[in-house]
């Protein structure tokens, strides 16, 4: 009988341990996510070109009190443009001159590191008796930081600019997640989230 | 609840001539209403502690604690606001820990060997429910008023020692941050006589 209740003890120590959060992401892009906002009040029908900057910004600092301003690096930029045109055009959208368009994109990006140490120091103390399961570093323990990254896309319409100068922005897409893996993973991510940005944006298709 | 107080009364009467026990219980629960709307997959992860003494033979009164983990990877999916105006994807990782306090009450409709019973238990839960998407967290973690009706058998295996077998509806009423939450629990587990 006391072995029995020892078993049984064990398992509910076991059951304990197993913690609150039995399971989570497992890959990088799990963690990514996009986001879209319209305008319900904007009639999408009445616009048919777009404009869009050579370049993309990268958000640093204050450009509005004199930072200079950064550009985001050319590898990734040039993915982030591709992908925003290939979208538009297969929505029926025409690419003009900045001058005339009906709509400016303007896609901006932007990271912040988080560092993080996090330890749980109970688990040390469930396992330490048992030399049977040998030393090592108990998985609860970890430490480091992770960087994010945001890529902002915002249509912004000129005819609707206030008296202050402010510019309505009827449709805009926020894409985060981390910045981590090479450059090629990076890469197929962001173009997988702007695609997945006009995916959920139906009302930009101007031809339906 | 006069008659919850005097039971409670009598219980501390009894209590320094009164049979106690302690049970350790493996807990499956399967989610229900809101619950199983948020998270439809059964959880696995369920501990209950009881403890109890004799107010009779048949009636017993003591308190219940118990940590029952959901869990349920929602996948990649989207979800657009009531308005229609916003629309978010990614992968959603759902969780509720469910943590329950509560006073408890049973009768025992044997003295033999073999005891069904019948108990109710009242008092709070600690329901905390976890939405992560991206690297973001939406979390309600309220206290509610809990009800948990219980039905089981106790089965004597060695002297002072029970086997138990369960089942308790958990049903935690609704607050400002959380809408009701319910589930049906199956509680396997040893009872252990702590004497007199």
């Amino acid at each position: 009988m006391k072995v029995l209740l020892r078993v049984w003890g064990m398992g509910m120590i076991m059951g304990i341990v197993c913690g609150c959060y039995p399971n989570g992401p497992d890959y990088v892009n799990d963690l990514d996510l996009v986001v879209t906002r319209f305008d319900k009040t904007f009639n999408f029908k009445n616009v048919r070109t777009y404009a869009i900057p050579d370049d993309v910004v990268k958000i640093t600092g204050n450009a509005s009190k004199g930072d200079e301003i950064v550009f985001v690096d050319d590898e990734y930029a040039q993915v982030i443009l591709k992908a925003v045109k290939d979208n538009l055009e297969s929505y029926g959208w025409e690419q003009a001159d900045v001058s005339t368009a009906d709509v400016v994109i303007f896609p901006t990006a932007m990271s912040s590191t988080t560092f993080v140490w996090y330890y749980d120091w109970w688990w040390w103390d469930w396992w330490y008796p048992w030399d049977y399961f040998g030393w090592y570093y108990p998985y609860d323990i970890y430490g480091g930081s992770y960087t994010s990254g945001t890529v902002f896309l915002q249509m912004t319409h000129r005819e609707g600019q206030t008296a202050v100068g402010n510019l309505p922005v009827p449709w805009a897409a926020i894409l985060n997640g981390l910045l981590e893996g090479g450059t090629n993973n990076v890469d197929s991510r962001i173009e997988r989230g702007i695609d997945q940005a006009f995916k959920q944006s139906p009302y930009l298709d101007i031809d339906k | 609840m006069k008659y919850l107080y005097a039971i409670l009364l009598c219980s501390i009467g009894h209590s320094a001539l009164a049979q106690s026990y302690a049970s350790a219980q493996y807990s499956i629960n399967f989610p229900m209403g809101n619950t199983a709307d948020f998270i439809s997959k059964p959880s696995f992860r369920g501990l209950t502690f009881d403890y109890r003494y004799e107010v009779t033979p048949r009636i017993l009164v003591g308190v219940s604690a118990g940590w029952y983990t959901f869990y349920n990877e929602a996948g990649y999916d989207s979800y657009t606001s009531k308005d229609e105006s916003i629309t978010a994807s990614g992968q959603q990782f759902r969780y509720m820990n469910s943590v329950p306090l509560l006073v408890m009450a049973d009768y025992y409709f044997s003295e033999a060997d073999l005891k069904p019973f019948v108990g109710v238990g009242l008092g709070t839960t600690y329901n905390r429910v976890d939405l992560e998407m991206g690297m973001y967290t939406w979390r309600a973690d309220p206290w509610q008023f809990s009800v948990a009706p219980e039905a089981g058998l106790a089965y004597k295996i060695a002297e002072g020692t029970s086997a138990l077998v369960s089942v308790r509806y958990n049903m935690s009423f609704s607050s400002r941050d959380l809408d009701s939450q319910s589930f049906l629990g199956l509680n396997l587990g040893l009872v252990t006589s702590l004497g007199r």
